[in-house]
């Protein structure tokens, strides 16, 4: 049982946090996503989910891009390789935890 | 009419999202529309060979559409939805095959569930329909297109409800069964078998174009634009 208490230690904290893990699975699942579906989606508001952005986007787990659809501005964000690995190894590392839980 | 179900997964619900608006079913309805509109009139009247062009080009209208109506759509949603609520990758077409895999916490995801199968299988099955009538015209010498109207809509009617309960656009058991009445009600309606045969795609057409405004209205309703919201408040 050790080993697996020591594992959770190892779980990757930036996505950690519930409000950056709802966006990582939001991008996992949809693929991209722009800033007010986000914001919707995860029910964060303005200022919460751009400084979480901003954390996701310093490590390199989403990237970021601003462009036009028609007149209207968007904030496009996408996971990036790096992210998309790092969530996978989040979630199997967590299923393990989790796993060990219920047995 | 039943909404799109909540789904469980952000996949799912990013699919569920590219029907929000009703667009890409109001897309589909009034094009069948047109097509079917004019087909009906050329059959009735086949000496009106201008009605014939208008015909082959509500067609290719069709087809245009149906090979790229996600970018058409992204640009109509361009204006209307994504300064609404938001956008997100529009699905992509679901795998006709792919195995009903369960996923559990043990296993990774490494399916994309933000697929649909609306346009390969909801709104291809009307025009599949309209070419079953034309071939039961053509094999009967016109007599069998008039009945084959109403059994071929109450099958898409059966097809639309089974393959639409998994999608990211399920219709409820008290919607489609409109596609197979409308098809016994075409029995009163005495056209040429040519004429007849643009049926299926005007039921279809008619169908989708009321769950596509229905969906709009709402939606619109609910999700006024931002600049009015922000007046408001």
């Amino acid at each position: 049982m050790s080993s697996e208490v020591q594992d959770l230690t190892r779980l990757d904290r930036v996505i950690h946090e519930p409000a950056r893990l709802g966006i990582m699975m939001v991008l996992h699942g949809a693929g991209e996503a722009d800033f007010l579906y986000l914001q919707r989606e995860c029910g964060l508001t303005q200022g919460n989910l751009s400084s979480h952005l901003a954390r996701l986007e310093e490590t390199g787990y989403v990237e970021i891009e601003k462009k036009f659809k028609g007149k209207f501005p968007m904030t496009v964000c996408r996971l990036s390789v790096k992210g998309k690995a790092a969530f996978d190894g989040y979630t199997e590392m967590l299923a393990a935890v989790l796993q060990v839980v219920r047995r | 009419m039943k909404d799109a179900a909540a789904p469980q997964s952000p996949g799912k619900r990013a699919a569920a999202y590219w029907f929000v608006d009703g667009l890409p079913e109001l897309g589909f309805g009034v094009i069948y529309l047109i097509w079917s509109g004019l087909g009906i009139v050329w059959g009735s009247s086949p000496d009106q060979h201008w009605m014939k062009w208008g015909v082959v080009t509500a067609g290719v209208i069709f087809l245009v559409f149906f090979c790229w109506d996600r970018r058409i759509l992204d640009m109509v949603k361009g204006r209307v939805t994504y300064p609404r609520t938001g956008y997100v990758r529009p699905p992509k077409d679901a795998q006709p095959n792919r195995p009903d895999e369960i996923v559990t916490l043990e296993t990774a995801r490494p399916l994309d569930e933000n697929v649909t199968y609306f346009r390969m299988r909801t709104a291809f099955l009307f025009f599949v329909a309209m070419q079953l009538v034309t071939m039961a015209d053509m094999t009967s010498d016109g007599r069998a297109a008039r009945w084959a109207v109403p059994v071929v809509m109450m099958a898409a009617a059966a097809l639309e409800y089974y393959w639409s309960r998994e999608d990211a656009r399920p219709y409820s058991l008290w919607s489609v069964p409109a596609i197979a009445l409308a098809g016994w009600l075409t029995l009163a309606w005495h056209l040429s078998p040519k004429s007849t045969a643009y049926f299926p795609i005007l039921i279809g057409g008619a169908w989708l174009t009321t769950h596509g405004l229905w969906t709009l209205v709402r939606y619109l309703r609910t999700n006024p634009h931002p600049q009015y919201g922000g007046a408001q408040s």
